[in-house]
């Protein structure tokens, strides 16, 4: 007898409709799957098969012919365990649903020995692409319920195992589909890890920091050791805006793709700050490797990601970075299939001046030689620095700093101003395409990032004076009217130039 | 160009051959263009033997004559070389001066460089922020009195010498270890090239494409004493190749300064011990130097006139007694972080403050 099961398979971030057809036939006992499935899905007959046991069903001694259709995609995973077990019993008249209820239906779920179903990765893309499709009535494992609390116009029923969904689907038990949860209520509870008000001194990197939350403006922190670059990046995610509840979904999204996800909340409130380790390989950074799962900088995606120590990252693997930070995704192509996946964030970098960390510094001596600060400083490719809007000098902290000062202004302070700052971005770029200043293109730069023949005549004497390379000018005007923004002025004014050029004033004493 | 040009050129291509075995080898010859002819080598065989080993001798004989003298002078042109010897009339005179005067001078650029008042600015290649400021101070006055600028082309010291040099249109001779064309370190090749074609002069003693070794540079620094009027040490290690060139300099009877610094920093211990020792006049102007030789300097103030708040003064007052980092400026003046920035980068624009690493902050007199 034929059964046909409705359930998903998953491409990148994007899921698409699987069928699964159930054909059992007199013949020699087999179990054979087609429809290009991977090993993880051709094992799924011992858990199929024991579950089906533990649970007190029959598990036909016949020929088993089981089709994943579409045929000619490669699928993976283990969530078509729960479709395959529901076919098999249907198939063999162990469940008495008529067809037209149970094709209203779909399934996903891994099953473990015992019959119970187990957590899956990528379910929140898989509900989004199922919505789209129209497909009102999912049946998930329990512990995945929080991740469906965020779909809209679906009934989710969130099971615990296969007898469960046996008896749900011959109407002898009821399942409440999962509640609609409330971001914004969610959102209240979140709270971020760092504090700038735990920071003390360090008035200038602070700052420049806001003025990068408020533009999305890409940062280099550069200091002696122990200066606080570390801390100061950390505590980032304290002073950036809110998620809207679209970046959530997002990002949420690539999370539950790459199985980081945390179930009890079931969706990313915080913008991610993502830190890899300098060791962290190019396919980790960007994404990729046999399944193209998604990397560090996707994991990022409308948040940070933290390279602390950039010089010590292998070369080739930061100038992997060169075209997101451009494009703000990433293609992963690999031999199955390409991916592309999104991956719009603020870099921080931070690093040492030299080596041994004490170059140009008055109090200690630097013991580094001029060959060694060359090929430390060598590592960051022209076209890398490029991309990074604010090079911030971190001041070297005295033990009277930290033990003396009063108290610092707390994030949230700095974030209502950031805030401020982002709506008047937002109201400028509607419909535009982009939403921070950092991401501007030439031509809405000509139109917004006017200055006057004053300020222009200073700027060039900066140039003459500091040593400024061209490239440099679109940085510092950028830059400039994130400030011009953070003070709710209209246009740039001289004293915002004159911050934003401080922040190429290293241009000289490193790079030329 | 004379037979003994030729002859110096063509002995001066031995490196088997040091300056006291050039010299004994020339003596054994009535005049230098003798070694141009092969049957004069062979009748002094035996002494010339005595000089240097038999496989030596083999190399030598089998390079001889006018036409190998010529290649290699042929080869200079292609490279742009020039070259004066001890037999040239225009060989400079202050290296006639000194016992050991070099044979030959390789240079490219402006040889008339060599008749004008000049003066060395020496000190360490690893180089701390203090030692890159007072080098730019002293290496700007110096050559915008009309000084030429002498140096070594090394990293550290050197590098910065010659390039503010240039920068304020100034002359600047680069005595190099090794043979032109190359350029050691090959980090300053750019700056070399920028020497030449900014109407300074790079000269060696090593004859052209001469490998590089340790001990050429020591008696390298010996032409910088010779050339020089005075030598300025800016910082200095105890162990450096400057101590070499003070050395020399005092033979030579020329006058030795030194910048001194602190005495908690060992990147200036070399040049403080000198001051110590009576061998280096302390200078912490250049008016100090400059009244040694009756000569006096009038910066030209290029200020840019921008209007800013009465904030400025605040901070000039601040930074008298000493550098601050931001926040230090921040917390005594009370100025909030982003005026002070946009103050300070003015400042900087200006010329009035500096900033270095590490955010720090001080006063340009």
């Amino acid at each position: 007898m034929l059964s046909i099961v409705n359930s998903f398979g998953l491409l990148g971030l994007n899921g698409y409709l699987v069928k699964i057809e159930i054909d059992i036939n007199r013949g020699l006992p087999a179990y054979d799957v087609v429809g290009l499935a991977d090993t993880a899905i051709k094992e799924s007959k011992e858990r199929v098969v024991s579950a089906i046991k533990n649970m007190n069903y029959k598990y036909p001694i016949d020929k088993i012919t089981i089709n994943l259709a579409p045929a000619d995609t490669k699928k993976e995973g283990s969530f078509y365990d729960l479709p395959i077990a529901l076919g098999i019993l249907s198939a063999s008249n162990q469940i008495n649903t008529p067809k037209d209820v149970m094709s209203q239906y779909s399934f996903i779920g891994e099953l473990s020995l015992d019959g119970s179903l187990r957590k899956i990765k990528g379910l929140l893309p898989i509900l989004i692409t199922a919505r789209s499709l129209g497909i009102k009535k999912v049946v998930v494992p329990y512990d995945n319920r929080n991740e469906a609390g965020f779909i809209e116009d679906m009934e989710i029923y969130p099971a615990k195992s296969l007898e469960e969904v046996v008896s749900f689907m011959n109407g002898e038990i009821v399942i409440p589909p999962v509640e609609n949860a409330s971001f914004e209520a969610l959102k209240l509870s979140s709270k971020p890890v760092g504090d700038f008000s735990l920071i003390k001194g360090q008035a200038s990197a602070k700052r420049a920091l806001e003025i990068s939350a408020a533009g999305g403006h890409n940062v280099l922190l550069i200091g002696p050791p122990g200066s606080g670059k570390t801390m100061l990046a950390r505590a980032f995610p304290s002073i950036l805006p809110d998620m809207t509840f679209e970046e959530a979904l997002e990002t949420t999204k690539i999370h539950s793709v790459a199985g980081i996800l945390d179930s009890r909340v079931g969706i990313i409130i915080e913008r991610p700050f993502r830190s890899p380790h300098h060791t962290t390989t190019a396919v980790a950074l960007t994404g990729g490797g046999l399944k193209a799962k998604p990397g560090e900088i996707s994991l990022a995606h409308n948040g940070v990601l933290f390279l602390d120590e950039l010089p010590e990252y292998p070369r080739h693997t930061i100038e992997t970075l060169r075209q997101p930070l451009e494009d703000g995704v990433v293609t992963v192509a690999r031999n199955m299939m390409t991916v592309e996946y999104p991956a719009n964030f603020v870099m921080i970098a931070s690093m040492n001046p030299c080596p041994c960390g004490n170059y140009g510094s008055t109090k200690r001596q630097c013991k580094c030689t001029p060959q060694q600060i060359h090929k430390y400083l060598d590592k960051l490719s022209g076209p890398l620095m490029d991309r990074i809007d604010m090079y911030i000098e971190v001041d070297g902290v005295s033990y009277d700093d930290i033990s003396t000062r009063a108290d610092e202004e707390p994030s949230r302070l700095i974030k209502e101003r950031v805030d401020k700052a982002r709506a008047v971005q937002n109201k400028r770029f509607a419909g535009e395409g982009v939403h921070s200043n950092s991401k501007m293109t030439a031509k809405m730069m000509k139109k917004y990032c006017i200055i006057d023949e004053e300020s222009n005549a200073v700027l060039q004497k900066a140039f003459d004076s500091l040593n400024l390379t061209a490239r440099a000018y679109n940085r510092i005007l950028k830059v400039a009217r994130t400030i011009a923004d953070l003070e709710g002025s209209e246009t740039i004014k001289l004293p915002h130039l004159m911050e934003a050029i401080n922040y190429r004033s290293l241009d000289e004493k490193y790079w030329s | 160009m004379t037979d003994d040009e030729l002859a110096i050129i063509w002995l001066d291509y031995f490196d088997f051959l040091g300056y006291k075995k050039k010299k004994m080898f020339l003596d054994l010859f009535l005049s230098p263009s003798d070694m141009l002819y092969s049957e004069n080598i062979f009748d002094n065989a035996s002494q010339i033997k005595t000089i240097i080993s038999s496989e030596e001798y083999s190399l030598l004989i089998g390079l001889l004559g006018r036409t190998f003298a010529e290649s290699l002078v042929e080869d200079m042109k292609d490279c742009g070389i020039s070259f004066t010897t001890i037999y040239s009339s225009d060989y400079p005179q202050s290296l006639k001066d000194i016992d050991t005067p070099p044979f030959v001078i390789y240079y490219m650029g402006d040889k008339s460089l060599l008749s004008t008042q000049c003066l060395a600015i020496v000190g360490s290649r690893h180089i701390t922020s203090y030692g890159k400021m007072v080098t730019e101070k002293f290496a700007k006055a110096l050559s915008m009195a009309g000084f030429t600028i002498v140096s070594g082309l090394a990293s550290g010291v050197d590098t910065i010498a010659h390039t503010v040099t240039l920068d304020v249109h100034g002359k600047t001779i680069a005595v190099l270890a090794g043979g032109l064309p190359d350029i050691y370190p090959p980090t300053n090749t750019s700056l070399a090239h920028r020497i030449v074609s900014e109407g300074g002069l790079i000269l060696t003693e090593a004859r052209p494409h001469r490998h590089l070794e340790s001990f050429l540079f020591p008696i390298r620094n010996r032409i910088i004493s010779a050339l020089s009027k005075g030598i300025l040490i800016t910082e200095a290690q105890e162990k450096s190749g400057v101590i070499h060139t003070k050395n020399y300099a005092l033979e030579y009877g020329k006058d030795v300064f030194a910048v001194p610094g602190s005495i908690f920093n060992t990147s200036s211990s070399g040049s403080n011990r000198m001051i110590v020792n009576g061998q280096a006049k302390a200078v912490i102007d250049v008016d100090d130097i400059l009244s040694e030789y009756s000569l006096h300097y009038q910066p030209v103030q290029q200020r840019i006139e921008i209007k800013v708040d009465g904030d400025e003064g605040k901070i000039i007052e601040i930074l008298k007694s000493g550098e601050k980092t931001f926040q230090e400026i921040c917390d005594i003046s009370g100025i909030d972080a982003k005026s002070l920035n946009s103050i300070l980068t003015l400042m900087t624009i200006k010329g009035e403050v500096r900033k270095m690493a590490g955010n720090v902050f001080f006063l340009i007199k």
